[in-house]
Parts: C-alpha cells; structure tokens; sequence
C-alpha cells in the first residue's frame, strides 16, 4: 500500500532532513508532499531538488493546520522546533477531534546528529506517535530518559543517518581536495573561528599539492536557524588577506557533489560526516578545540578520525589509513539495519490499526515540555480560561507564562489585569489589555 | 587511607565536606584543602606540589571541571620532577548530573585515574559518553550521594517551607521579578506557613558568576512593606540549618534538594521552566517531585506525597550508604606507573 506522507519543515536543515527522507523511501511506498513554511533564505537549489520528486506546499502553519486536504494524508511528519511541534500536535488533534475525522499518525525526529539538549527535545515530542532515531545511541539515551516514568512506552523507530541512498560516488576519479565544511556555531565565538581559519591556512601550506576548499553554511545572504554575526568569507579575509594560500578556497556549491567529487573531508561536528561516508569521502574531525569544547568533537572521538589539524602533514596517508570504526557507526545509527523503509514499515501498521487514544501527559509529579506548555500554548488555553470566566485558572497559566517570558510586555500586562480589584475594575482591565489571539 | 581532597569555595567546599565527614566516618583519614575556610586553606597549586600531596594515598579534585587539568597537571609534574609516583587521583561532579550537564561535566575530568560518580544513573550515561573512545576502560566508582546525614525530627518543622535558590536561575535575569512575585502570592496565600528564600552557593557550573540579584536581593532592596511577613530572605551561609528545619523545600533544580530529602524534608521541584538542560532539569525527570508552581493555590495545597521514586533515587546513589568502601576499594586496585 503506498502511504500519501505530509512532511513539515520550516528551516533549511529541516528540509534537508525530509529531502533526505522522501528520497530514500523505498521504490513507491510513499508519496510524499513537503509543506515549506515561507521564509527568506530557504536555498531556491534545495527547493528545486524537492520539487523534482515531491509536491511542495508553502503554507503558514496556522494556514496549513486550517487547509482542507489535510485530512487526506496517511501519516504527517512534522520537523519543526520544539515548541512548535507541540503547538502542531495539539492543534492538529483538536481540529480532527472537533471535524469528526480520524487522525492520521503523527511522526517527527531530529535533523541529523543530536549534539546537546536531547532529553530536553524527547519532551518536546512526546505524545507523537512515532519518533524518528537516528540509532542505538539515541535509542540508549531516549530510554533511559523514560524509564520508570509515565512515558516509557513511548514509541519509536530507528531511521538511521544514511541520507545519500541514491546518490552515486564518482568513483575513483576525484580530486585531491579536503572539503570543510563550517558550521555557523560551532565554533562560535570569534577568536575560535578565526583559529579555525588559521588552522586550514596552515594545513594548505603544508599540503601544497592539495586543494582545501571551505564550504560555508549558509551563503552570506541567506537566512539560517542559527544566526551568526561575521559570515566565514569575511573572517578568511580579516584574518589571512593577502596571504591566503593559493590553495586554500571557499565554494557555495551544493555540499553532496562536492563530497562526490572530492576524496577528504573535514568538519567539527557536523552530520555531513556522514554524508561524506555515503558519498565516498573519507572525514576527518577537526579535533583542535579539544573535547570538552561544547561543539561536540567528544561525540566523534569513538570514530577513530578526530585529528588535530595543526599537526596534520600528509593528506594522503590519510585516505591510506583505517576509515571509521564501525562499532561505531552503528551505534551512531549510520548502517543498512536503519533507514527510512523502518518507518514506512511502521506508518503501515499504525494505519491500520485502530486508532489508539490519545496519550495523556499530565501526570502528578511530571512535565513534559509537550504538554501545552509552550508560551503561546498557555496564552492561548488562558485566553480559553478567561471567556469561561475563570480567572484565576487564567492568572495560572500566564503566571507561568510569564516565568518563561519575563520580558514579554503583553504577558505581564494581561496578567496585571486578571489580577485587578475589585472585580467590576477587572473587567475593565481585561478589556482595555491585550488579547492573546495566536 | 589517607586522602587529600582539593575544593574550591562556595557549593563545592559544602559538597566535599560533606563528602569528607562520610569518608571519615568510614574510617578514613581526610583533609580538605585548596580554598579559604578548608582544614589547609592554601592555594590548591602550592598543595599539590607540595609534599604533603605525595605522601597520601589518594587525591581527590573534587573543583569546578574546567579547573581540573591544570590541577592534575601541577601535581603530575611535581611527583615526576620528586621522582615519586604520587597517588591516584580521582575526580567527579560535585552534585548529581545527567545528560549535557553531566557529559560536558566529565569531559574535563577525563585524564585523571578515576572518575567518581554518584549512583548508577550517572555511571550508565558515563560508559556511554566513554564508549569506543580512548577513555572507555578509565576506572569509575560510585560513591552515592554525598550528603546523608541522619533525618532529623520534624516536631518543629510543621509550617517551614524553604525555596532554594540557585544563582543563575533562571538565567534571564528579567525572570527574577516574576518568580519573587510568585513566591510572594504563594507566602501571603499561606499565613500559617513561613515561606524562606535559602540563597545556594555557585556550583561552578553554568550558573557559576551568573549576573542578576538574588530574590532575597530584592527582598532587602525593595519596601519591605510590599512583602508578606512570612516571606523572608536567609544568608547562604544558613543553608544546612535551614534544610533541617524545612517541612518542604522548593527548587528550580539546587543539588540541596538531596539534603532535604536526606533530612527527611518533602520536595518538590519546580517545572514552570520546562524540563531545560542547562538547568538540570532532565535529573529530576524521572523522580515524581516535577510540578508546577504557577498552579499552586497556596503552601496548604502541596501535592502530596512530595517524595521522590524509589528507583530514580535508587539511580542517584541514594542506596550506597558508606562511600568510603568503594572509594577504598577503587583506590587500592589502582596502580600508577
């Protein structure tokens, strides 16, 4: 049976994720429409390689949430920021509850390699139906998060961290080029970012007959979820000028030919190390900044290609050498047992089970980030409070608001006003502040 | 056995000598040293170069994590150039960790000869954070939680709520205000209750030096008449003595909130933020004691029972009850080149 897939993506890396995702469906067993949300910067390059394979939509969340196909699809993955997926969730079922239909399994996951403040985005998309692992690691730790508590039971499905299925190698005939590929944070602070430069300058030195091409995140004009003061071509500028080595060089070309024509790769910390494996490119971790640095180089140490590249010498007893552990790679979750055919598999069955109830996630003595407990959430269920006349259950939750957003004027002002005495001024209060309408 | 723990001040000297008393009391022979108010208050470098340091038959660092390499490598350095082996050292977070706090924690502690933990939860995420790497056969001992003194009666605690504070948190210090005006509606909700902001010492970690006044700042800048008189504001230096007096004790996410518990307190910890890495909040996940403070009425209506899971305690170490036989254990089989 082929599955019609709503896929919701908001930032560039997101959409590579569901890129990555669609593509590698196995034969026709889905079909995938990819919903965009609007933005400025998202690569027109990547939205013309989705729509070589996908229908794109570019809808709002709210507009996308209110459109009528939307309860045609067999399953909807969501990748979305925390916050949202719980806004998407909630809003989701509340529309398919109040409209009579059934809802279609929900799903999401992450965007490649989970550096840091994993546990706190499993809370943010519990209550999905599936959640989407890269591997045994994610796995390990996703359990041990739940264990004993109310959500133990919560499912998920490995899908693993091979993206590039179907993209061939160029095979041998590749240029002896390391490509680096910058992440916008990592580093981050300007001193790390102009050492970093210094150590690719200096590697291009000692490897003459090598080309090391940078490849920057983002092109300076593009927007990224990250944001980032100085663009990598200005640092490379201010920092080397004139004496940039010949060899040494920036490419805003798409990353994947790049890897595909190219034999080294380099990076800090970033998910396209697995990419560069996929591709036929051998990748090195830039393990100059240490391990206990923040940027993540202490997830890649068990690989066996953390080096430091200001001693780095000979690139070509490099691509000699052994390639990645693989323990290691299948713990990481890059292997053929994990891929997208895993979920597939599983949509299929929750499809055609009976559709279970929906989970409960309030439970005394826990929260869970998915709960509706997002701002805007509890703005909104506030706003709900008020026209019931419950004032004080409304004062709750924007007192709550209001700890997660103490700067947020219309917040505090709402709350003044629920708060107001005597009561007959209070509705004038209410009256007079600013309504929540999100 | 001889140990020689270096601290650094403020909640990690409470911490080690807490630590300390429970190795003494394990029959061990203990001395806390590298900071102001230590058993040897000098400056950690000069003691661990020092002869004393190559005389025990341990040495623990037991600092910030930032601070341990250098440290390590001062008394390293100073045994080579002795010519004498020097002891094992050992080294471990000061209060109990999980997930970001507990990884980024550990990853400065890596090159020591032991690695101390609190419990099984900690070890579990440790082997996995060490798997595959150079570092996956570096020794680990639990030692349980270092605070664990007798309960102490609590005749005299009916009414007693305390709020521990952390510094730092919440780290918007915009958030300040809101939460003291939280605190302050749940103390003139509950007149028969007094309701005590304990300021906690800097753990050194993330919210070490974080900028903003405490509440109990605020407290003492602001007209006092804008408070409720069973709202009061403590020195940090009154922490023990007032866990001990607490029916109840309220955080974000202090370490203290193990001391209460220790001393037979209820806690609850407060989820208003969201479960957030930077405030430890994924330790707490686990333990029942999460709730939200914004829908508390008053102090009369605390969720009940206000005591953690058995098997998330279990997992903080709750249940190695004497950290001196481990740690004894650990050191003795440790041999340095």
């Amino acid at each position: 049976m082929s599955l019609s897939i709503l896929l919701v993506a908001d930032s560039d890396s997101q959409l590579l994720y569901v890129e990555a995702l669609s593509r590698n469906w196995p034969g026709d067993a889905a079909r995938a429409t990819i919903n965009v949300v609007p933005r400025d910067g998202t690569p027109p390059a990547l939205l013309e390689r989705i729509r070589s394979h996908a229908r794109i939509w570019h809808q709002p969340l709210a507009t996308l949430l209110g459109d009528p196909r939307l309860d045609r699809f067999d399953a909807v993955g969501v990748f979305l920021a925390g916050s949202k997926l719980a806004e998407f969730r909630t809003a989701y079922h509340q529309r398919a509850t109040r409209e009579g239909w059934r809802a279609a399994p929900l799903f999401c996951g992450f965007n490649g390699v989970v550096l840091e403040q994993f546990d706190e985005a499993i809370t943010w998309r519990l209550g999905y139906d599936l959640i989407c692992l890269n591997g045994p690691r994610d796995q390990a730790r996703m359990e041990r998060l739940l264990r004993d508590t109310p959500f133990a039971a919560q499912p998920s499905v490995l899908t693993g961290l091979r993206r590039q299925w179907t993209v061939e190698p160029a095979g041998m005939d590749r240029q002896r080029r390391l490509v680096f590929a910058e992440q916008v944070a990592m580093p981050a602070p300007a001193a790390e970012r102009r050492r970093m430069v210094r150590l690719l300058a200096g590697l291009a030195q000692r490897c003459p007959d090598w080309e090391i091409l940078i490849r920057p995140r983002v092109a300076p004009d593009e927007a990224t979820f990250h944001l980032h003061e100085t663009h990598i071509s200005q640092t490379l500028q201010q920092e080397l000028g004139g004496r940039c080595p010949a060899n040494l060089s920036l490419s805003d070309a798409p990353l994947a030919g790049l890897l595909a024509s190219s034999l080294l790769f380099g990076t800090v910390s970033s998910t396209a190390f697995f990419d560069a494996l996929d591709l036929g490119c051998r990748p090195l971790v830039m393990g100059d900044f240490g391990l206990a640095n923040g940027y993540g180089t202490a997830v890649f140490e068990a690989s066996g290609m953390v080096r430091s590249f200001a001693e780095l010498r000979d690139l070509d007893a490099e691509l000699a050498g052994p390639g990645p552990d693989p323990d290691w790679l299948e713990w990481m979750g890059h292997s053929d047992r994990f891929s997208a055919a895993a979920l597939l598999e599983a949509l299929q069955a929750l499809a055609a089970a009976p559709r279970p109830t929906m989970p409960q996630l309030r439970h005394p003595g826990f929260v869970v980030n998915a709960a509706d407990l997002s701002a805007n959430q509890l703005r909104r269920s506030a706003e709900a409070l008020i026209r019931q006349g419950d004032h004080a259950g409304a004062a709750s939750l924007l007192e709550m608001a209001q700890l997660q957003r103490p700067s947020h004027r219309n917040i505090a002002r709402r709350l003044a006003a629920l708060r107001g005495e005597p009561r007959f001024l209070r509705r004038l209060w209410l009256l007079l502040s600013p309504r929540y309408r999100g | 056995m001889k140990l020689l723990l270096i601290s650094s001040q403020g909640q990690p000297l409470l911490a080690v000598r807490q630590l300390a008393d429970r190795l003494r009391a394990g029959g061990m022979e203990v001395a806390v040293g590298g900071c102001a108010g230590a058993d040897l208050p000098v400056d950690p470098h000069s003691l661990l170069s020092g002869d004393l340091a190559r005389r025990v038959q341990g040495v623990g660092l037991l600092v910030a994590p930032a601070k341990v390499p250098a440290l390590l490598q001062t008394y390293r350095l100073a045994c080579r150039l002795a010519g004498v082996p020097g002891a094992p050292v050992f080294s471990g977070p000061c209060e109990p960790l999980s997930g970001d706090r507990l990884a980024s924690d550990l990853l400065h502690r890596l090159e020591v000869d032991l690695i101390c933990l609190h419990g099984p939860g900690e070890e579990e995420e440790a082997l996995d954070l060490l798997r595959g790497t150079r570092f996956a056969a570096k020794p680990l001992v639990q030692l349980g939680l270092w605070s664990r003194p007798a309960p102490v009666s609590h005749h005299d605690r009916a009414g007693t709520a305390v709020f521990l504070e952390q510094q730092g948190l919440p780290d918007d210090p915009a958030g300040q205000e809101p939460l003291l005006r939280l605190l302050a509606r749940l103390a003139a909700a509950s007149p028969s209750w007094k309701l005590l902001i304990q300021p906690t010492p800097a753990s050194g970690g993330p919210d070490a030096g974080a900028a903003g006044p405490g509440r109990g700042d605020l407290i003492r800048q602001q007209p006092r008449r804008r408070w409720p008189p069973n709202l009061l504001a403590l020195d940090p230096a009154e922490v023990e003595t007032t866990v001990a007096r607490a029916e109840v004790c309220l955080t974000i996410s202090s370490p203290w909130i193990f001391h209460a518990l220790a001393q037979g307190s209820r806690a609850l910890v407060m989820g208003d933020y969201g479960i957030r890495a930077r405030a430890n909040l994924p330790l707490f996940f686990g333990s029942g004691l999460i709730h939200q403070f914004s829908a508390l009425a008053s102090l009369d209506r605390l969720p009940r029972p206000g005591r953690p899971r058995r098997r998330w305690l279990v997992r903080q170490g709750w249940e190695i009850a004497d950290p001196a036989l481990p740690l004894r254990h650990a050191l003795s089989t440790l041999v340095r080149p």
